[in-house]
Formats: structure tokens, C-alpha cells, sequence
């Protein structure tokens, strides 16, 4: 990098907020009678971090924030930290190889992480005695993969203009 | 850039092995409900932020509402209170006869109920429970286990409990059963959720039991949990099998759960004295 990047600021700041963000959108309101259709904006935010500045999102982190959707959830404490560790520790592995792929063919690898992330979460539930996997949850990880491709490029706007690497 | 991938394998494990034991422990004991309470007040800005265009939009709505509609409304609910004022009436009238009957036979009387008007706050919470988050928790003295109403019938019971919110979980959620009653029979059964659609199901009704399309199943009162007397659900469709040994009853629930958004919580009585002093009259 140039010398000029040591005299700009960078605000870091955008990281935890894209994850407020999502966490409002994770809450957001749906009716007993209508299927929650909305995705995970939470891992697919994560990925996105992950794959942008490797090394930034620590597991840590990552099992806080899933610990906190738990609580919000009013899940079983655990799932939500479990799942979402394991979606950063595998973002991770991969972030490396995902810089040559078109930002289409990183759909299909969305889809294979919510995928995975759905099925842990699932079967966690099997621990609390709770299995109900609805048709609509298969829906949000289709939709969770489609809206990768904005996604990309809006949070990649965003990291440009926060001046992150 | 920091090279932390070759730490990764003992950290995720710990990681992992952290989270399972977590929920095993939340699972199984109920220790972590104080811890889940304090930090569920940090979810309370996230859940009104989310909230809040749906409460605007409705305000905003209802707003542009135009006079005609106001009035005609208005009049709708005169109405409506003149005839639930009447019934009413007839509430206390039938109210002392009930005194006086279960004097007769020597029976504790009905205990009357508390309630407590709630809201339901409405965010999407887990995607797999039938759940909805209400605005009352512990600081209003609301319970776990706690009955919880709409106007029209049963919505479900108080499953976990945040300081200010709570999480009800419907009757219609397939680990949820209800002690209910046929009102024109009296024939008692539960009532569970079907896991299909928004519906209920009567698993346990045997294959003659008397049971019509179009009747209607109240909570009985057994095993203390939901008090007795409450709409749960109405009968819309019964398939009888001669080779099964149970009907498959598919009933609707009382509750406008599709639309509902005030609720009332309910405290009641202990009433299980009541049936058993009524075994003892016949010595």
C-alpha cells in the first residue's frame, strides 16, 4: 500500500455496524400466520467480513454475537454461538480461495454455508426435543444465496468508502 | 496481516464443545434463565428499532382513515359494548347461581381471575417454534407457565421470561398440548398443536367417541396449568378411519392468532380442591 493510506482514517466502526444492522433485520417482525421468508442477514454479513479482511472477525466474536441471538431468540442457549463459529471458522478457510470466483459462483458457496448453518442449527434443536424444519427456512437459504450477489457489492461500496482494506 | 489460522483448531473445538455444553445445560436445567433475563434487555433497542416501521406504518394507516369510516367503526363498537353489556348482566346473574349451586353441593367455590392487558411486541423470534414475544416480564409479575388470552380464546403459555418481554408459546405449536373439553359433551381430551398450517389436533379421541364438526373445545382446568372455561379451538374436520383406532380431529383455534395484538394474562385460582371435595359428598 501506499504511504497515503497511513494518514487516512479508518473506520473500523462500519463492521460492528453492518452486524447492527442485521440484527434488526433478524428481528424484524413476522406474524404467527406468515412464514419467516428472511434470511440469515446475520451470517451472510459475517461471510461477507470474513472473506474481505480475513482475520478480522475472531471466533470469539463470532460466538458472542450467535450467544446474543440466542438470547434474542429465546433459543436454546448455545445454538446460534455454534453455528455461527462455525460459519466464520469456515468463511475463513475459504477466503482465500473465493477472491478468484466470480461474485455468481460465490452464490453457490452461500448456499452450501447457510445450507450447512441451517442444518446445525436444526439439529441443535434436536437437543432441546424441538424438530421442526419449515418449508420456509429452505426458502431463506435459497433467498439468503441470491441476495449475495447485492450484497457483495453494496457492503464492498461500504468497505471502500470506510477505507478497509 | 495476522496470522492467526494455525491457532484455529484448538479454539473452535473449545469453541464448539462450549456451545453444546451450553445447551445441554439450558436444556435440560433451568440455571440459566437469570443470565438469559438480564441479557435479554440488551435485545430491547434491537426489538423496538425493529419494530418500529411496522408501528409506524399502522400509525400512519390509521391516521388516513377517513371520517365515514371513523364513524361507521364507532358505531359498530356501540353496538357491540350494548351487547356485551347485556351479557355481562347475565354473567353476574349466572355467577351467583354458580355460588349458590356449589354450595348446595358442598363445593369450594369459583376463585375470580386477575388479569393483566399486554401487547404482543411484534418480532420474528425463533423460526421453528409457533411463538410470539408480548411486552410484559417479570418486573410486571407475570410467570412462567402464566395462561395467556385473546379476547376470543386461548393464545398459549408463558414459556421463558425476560425482565420486560416474555416468550408465549402458542397453542398451536405441535409441544403444546391443552387439557380441553367438548362443551356439549363434556368428553375431555388435549388439544395439540398439528404442525400444520395454524391448526390444533386431537390425537387421543377414540375411534366411537362423540364428536361433531363445528364443536367447540374449552380448557378443562386439569392438571392446573390453563385455567377451565377458555375457548381453545373448534372442530372443522374429522376423518374417521375403521382401521385406526383414534379419529384424526383437525380443529381450528378461538384465538385470532393471525391477528391479534392485544392480550390479557391471566392469574387464577388454585380450583383442584374443587373436584376433589366433590368425590368426598357421596359418603
Amino acid at each position: 500500500m501506499n504511504n497515503a493510506s497511513k494518514h487516512v482514517k479508518k473506520k473500523w466502526w462500519i463492521i460492528p455496524a453492518t452486524l447492527a444492522v442485521a440484527f434488526v433485520f433478524f428481528a424484524i417482525p413476522a406474524g404467527p400466520n406468515w412464514q419467516n421468508y428472511s434470511p440469515d442477514w446475520i451470517s451472510l454479513i459475517l461471510i461477507y467480513w470474513c472473506f474481505a479482511i480475513p482475520g478480522k472477525i475472531s471466533l470469539g466474536s463470532a460466538w458472542s454475537i450467535g450467544l446474543l441471538l440466542d438470547v434474542v431468540s429465546f433459543g436454546i442457549l448455545g445454538r446460534y454461538a455454534l453455528s455461527k463459529v462455525l460459519i466464520v471458522f469456515l468463511a475463513e478457510r475459504l477466503s482465500f480461495r473465493v477472491r478468484i470466483f466470480p461474485v455468481w459462483q460465490q452464490s453457490f458457496l452461500i448456499l452450501g454455508l447457510l445450507l450447512f448453518e441451517t442444518l446445525m442449527v436444526t439439529f441443535s434443536g434436536i437437543i432441546g426435543g424441538e424438530i421442526d424444519f419449515s418449508a420456509g427456512r429452505a426458502i431463506a437459504i435459497v433467498l439468503g444465496a441470491v441476495l449475495w450477489f447485492p450484497l457483495y457489492f453494496v457492503l464492498r461500496r461500504l468497505r471502500h468508502w470506510a477505507r478497509l482494506p | 496481516m495476522k496470522k492467526k489460522f494455525l491457532a484455529f483448531p484448538a479454539k473452535i473445538l473449545a469453541l464448539i464443545l462450549l456451545s453444546v455444553f451450553l445447551m445441554f445445560v439450558d436444556a435440560k436445567t433451568d440455571s440459566l434463565r437469570q443470565v438469559r433475563s438480564f441479557v435479554s434487555v440488551v435485545s430491547l433497542p434491537f426489538h423496538l428499532v425493529a419494530s418500529s416501521p411496522v408501528l409506524f406504518f399502522r400509525w400512519v394507516a390509521g391516521d388516513l382513515n377517513n371520517w365515514g369510516q371513523l364513524r361507521r367503526e364507532h358505531e359498530n363498537l356501540q353496538k357491540k359494548y350494548l351487547i356485551v353489556q347485556s351479557r355481562l348482566q347475565q354473567l353476574d346473574a349466572l355467577q351467583y347461581e354458580n355460588d349458590r349451586l356449589r354450595d348446595v353441593i358442598s363445593s369450594a367455590r369459583r376463585v375470580p381471575e386477575e388479569a393483566l392487558f399486554g401487547r404482543i411486541v411484534e418480532v420474528g423470534t425463533d423460526f421453528y417454534e409457533h411463538t410470539v414475544l408480548v411486552n410484559r416480564g417479570t418486573a410486571d409479575g407475570v410467570y412462567v407457565g402464566q395462561t395467556v388470552l385473546d379476547p376470543n380464546g386461548v393464545i398459549g403459555q408463558i414459556i421463558r421470561i425476560g425482565l420486560f418481554q416474555s416468550l408465549v408459546m402458542l397453542v398451536t405449536d405441535p409441544n403444546q398440548g391443552v387439557p380441553v373439553q367438548l362443551v356439549r359433551t363434556g368428553l375431555r381430551t388435549v388439544l395439540y398443536g398439528s404442525g400444520q398450517g395454524n391448526l390444533l389436533s386431537a390425537p387421543f379421541l377414540g375411534r366411537t367417541s362423540d364428536v361433531l364438526e363445528g364443536d367447540i373445545f374449552v380448557t378443562s382446568g386439569l392438571a392446573g396449568r390453563f385455567p377451565a372455561g377458555y375457548p381453545v379451538g373448534q372442530v372443522i374436520n374429522i376423518k374417521r378411519d375403521s382401521n385406526a383406532a383414534f379419529l384424526d380431529v383437525i380443529a381450528k383455534p378461538s384465538a385470532a392468532l393471525g391477528s391479534v395484538r392485544e392480550v390479557l394474562f391471566i392469574w387464577h385460582g388454585l380450583e383442584e380442591q374443587r373436584t376433589s371435595d366433590f368425590l368426598e359428598i357421596e359418603e
